[in-house]
């Protein structure tokens, strides 16, 4: 019998052990990176899907069923996904509560933009938290997979040296696709992430002489650098900062509030005052006004997703990085 | 000598950008602080939030045919005919809720109704425990919730949701024929769980309630012996991306103590299609669905099984407006070949989703006298406050 027993337990550890670790995420951006980081190691669902506005995804009982068995769920935080909690406290799932090891906030430790001075909703509905569209910033996203990594050894700390390992491969995939191959062997991603998140990279790379190595999405942003770009959304604002163009305006009135005839017509002034050559539309959101404005300017529209999979050649982070940045130049 | 001034410069640049770094990166450690404070400051409070609801209707029946037969239930539950020709504050919700414990959150909602002008009522619409693990085991087995208190009902869809969620402004009259004016709202226990079924894009939900008995609109005998059964099974299926289809099959059972009598017995069917692409997803919305409910009249002649049934449909133009319509059939509780039944029109308007306009014209005809009809005008203002309220997740906004 107590052979039996052991018997039993030597095969069930094995059986225990391979079944890999079960990931809910909210969004598909967030499931690329999980992927990345666990590998064959975790198995990742998204519960909302390409091309879904992420503010607004219905917290229904297919969701309730997907984050059942979960014992991990990503999100962004930052309230992007208010809708996310109404799907765990149906879901029933314990592990992935707020608060609990299974329930991983990616934007936490993210230093964050746009912050509020005044929380009313006489300014629309706000993110009281600040921007939460961190993730087309690409060295946020390096943090984000920290995030996720650290989340994942914690969950599963049989796993933690092959998590570590993934997340130390995609970092550098990153600094190699921002930066370059080459200026990433010659200085160090580390090095330039510091020298990026302190706002000095150029002087750096002027002081070092080394500008003419600058390689990958910032040598592919340069005609986008001094740029006006008008957004419909406040969801480009890191994206903006990194790749040295500014929004000077958005074209919904408020968040969430789509523009008046009277708002409409200062974004027509203000696009010809400043120049802006590009109005940018997120694909979920409704292109009339911004076509309108176009028409009215000589601006152009371009309606992109932010997130993956909604387009084929954006299929995980790196691809849409490319399309986003070939769509803003006009190349693709 | 000369060397000097720029040297200077350069240093006290470098200086500059240094300190430059290391106060930003002080910055970023009190952003950090505050936020992490703030959450502190209000982790045990509720959340609260604060609806109001300003109603109007103008309305009257066709040459002002006089019809006390009952049509609406043995209490002559007033619905349509008895518009006063006014506009008033219908009500205000106070919504409370938070984590008790490690077990349990709690909701509290409380509402001061004026269901006339000048007549004012106070009540707990719903105030209940949500145990989200079971005490000892530490587990929620299928997903389990298991709520007890007073809450609305799981029979259909249009019953468990608050007056100011409905996509229109008056519940279809069928219902609170049947059930009375706030719908089936019960002091009882509620378990719902999550029924495993294959595939990722369908989810099964049951639901068990033992709820208090006596107080139905369809039943004249108040008889509080026995409790209400209440069971519910909802099939929801994602059929592609933004079509989803929800269909639902409920059943109430009351037993009554005087054995002659049948027990109160409602059994209801509830269907749900919507269509929200995600292109735009926030400027169209195609909605339509239905509810049919047939009961049983405990001090009826036996075979007397009342029928009724509302469908509707509503349309999304834009970010911010809606058409509606609805269809509401209902048989007298007594006689079953007295019927009534008519059409409702609603346009609504949100300016955001705390804020929202609706119109809405609604004709019932009642089929025994002489064809009367009854026509209403309504209004309907509704506003909300407080944290981020709960939504429903079939209704848009
Ligand atoms: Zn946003």
């Amino acid at each position: 019998m107590i052979r039996f027993f052991a018997l039993l337990v030597i095969f069930a550890i094995p059986l225990w052990a391979s079944k890999p670790l079960q990931v809910v995420t909210t969004l598909p951006i967030l499931q690329s990176i999980a992927k990345a980081i666990g590998g064959a190691d975790v198995e990742v669902k998204s519960l909302g899907r390409p091309g879904q506005d992420p503010h607004f995804i219905q917290p229904g009982p297919d969701l309730w069923k997907k984050t059942r068995k979960a014992d991990v769920l990503i999100e962004i935080g930052l309230n992007l996904e208010l809708w996310a909690q109404k799907v765990v406290d149906e879901s029933g799932n314990l592990k992935v509560r707020n608060g609990q090891p299974g329930r991983i906030v990616a934007s936490a430790g993210i230093a964050v933009v746009d912050v509020p001075k005044v929380l009313s909703r006489e300014f629309g509905d706000v993110h009281p938290d600040g921007n939460p569209h961190i993730w087309l910033d690409p060295i946020r996203v390096k943090k984000i997979a920290a995030n996720i990594a650290r989340g994942f050894s914690l969950v599963d700390p049989t796993h933690r040296d092959t998590y570590n390992l993934n997340l130390q491969s995609f970092q550098k995939r990153i600094d190699e696709a921002l930066f370059g191959e080459q200026l990433v062997r010659e200085v160090g991603g580390e090095k330039l992430t510091r020298e990026c998140e302190a706002g000095n990279l150029f002087r750096y790379l002027k002081d070092k002489k080394l500008e003419s190595k600058l390689g990958g999405w910032f040598k592919k942003a340069a005609p986008l650098r001094g740029q006006k770009i008008v957004t419909y959304h406040k969801s480009w604002s890191y994206f903006a900062d990194r790749f040295g163009f500014t929004v000077p305006t958005e074209i919904e009135e408020k968040p969430g509030i789509s523009p008046s005839l009277k708002y409409r017509d200062e974004v027509i002034a203000l696009v010809k005052q400043d120049n802006v050559k590009t109005l940018v539309v997120d694909s979920y959101y409704d292109r009339s006004a911004a076509d309108y404005i176009a028409g009215k300017t000589g601006a152009r529209v371009i309606q992109v997703p932010i997130d993956v999979g909604y387009v084929k050649v954006a299929g995980d982070y790196f691809s849409l990085i490319d399309y986003l940045l070939d769509q803003l130049n006009g190349t693709k | 000598m000369k060397l000097f001034p720029p040297l200077l410069i350069i240093i006290s640049i470098s200086l500059h950008a240094d300190q430059i770094d290391s106060l930003q990166a002080q910055i970023d450690q009190l952003k950090e602080q505050v936020n992490t404070r703030q959450e502190r400051a209000s982790t045990f409070n509720p959340g609260i939030t604060v609806f109001g609801n300003l109603f109007g209707c103008l309305g009257g029946a066709d040459d002002e045919v006089e019809h006390d037969h009952g049509a609406e239930g043995h209490e002559g539950h007033h619905h349509g005919a008895a518009c006063p020709n006014s506009l008033w504050l219908r009500e205000v919700e106070l919504d409370f809720r938070a984590s008790v414990d490690p077990w349990a959150d709690a909701v509290l909602i409380l509402s001061l109704e004026q269901e006339q002008p000048g007549i004012f009522s106070a009540e707990v619409e719903e105030g209940y425990v949500t145990l989200r693990q079971l005490p000892v085991i530490n587990a929620a087995p299928l997903g389990l919730k298991l709520k007890a208190g007073r809450f609305l009902t799981s029979f259909g869809r249009f019953n468990k949701i608050h007056l100011h969620d409905l996509p229109q402004p008056t519940l279809p009259f069928i219902m609170t024929a049947f059930f009375g004016d706030h719908g089936l709202a019960r002091n009882g226990v509620s378990a719902q769980f999550l029924i495993p079924t294959p595939g990722d894009d369908n989810a099964l939900t049951a639901t068990i309630e033992v709820v208090g008995g006596g107080g139905i609109a369809l039943s004249p005998i108040e008889d509080h012996t026995w409790p209400g059964f209440l069971g519910h099974l909802g099939w929801f299926f994602n059929l592609s991306d933004g079509h989803d289809l929800e269909l639902g099959a409920s059943a109430y059972v009351e037993p009554q103590n005087n054995k002659p009598v049948k027990p109160v017995q409602v059994y209801g069917g509830d269907f749900n299609y919507k269509w929200k692409p995600f292109d735009r997803g926030e400027w169209r919305s195609f909605l339509f669905g239905g509810e049919a409910f047939l009961a049983n009249v405990p001090d009826q002649i036996s075979g007397n099984l009342p029928f009724g049934f509302f469908a509707w449909s509503q349309y999304q133009f834009n970010q911010n407006a809606y058409l509606g319509l609805r269809y509401t059939y209902g048989q007298n509780l007594i006689d079953r070949t007295h019927y009534k039944h008519g059409v409702g029109m609603f346009f609504t308007y949100y300016t955001t989703e705390f804020l929202r306009f609706r119109f809405g014209y609604e004709r019932l005809v009642d089929r025994v006298v002489a064809s009367a009809g009854e026509n209403q005008v309504m209004f309907e203002l509704n506003f909300v406050f407080g944290s981020h309220p709960v939504e429903p997740y079939w209704v848009n906004r």
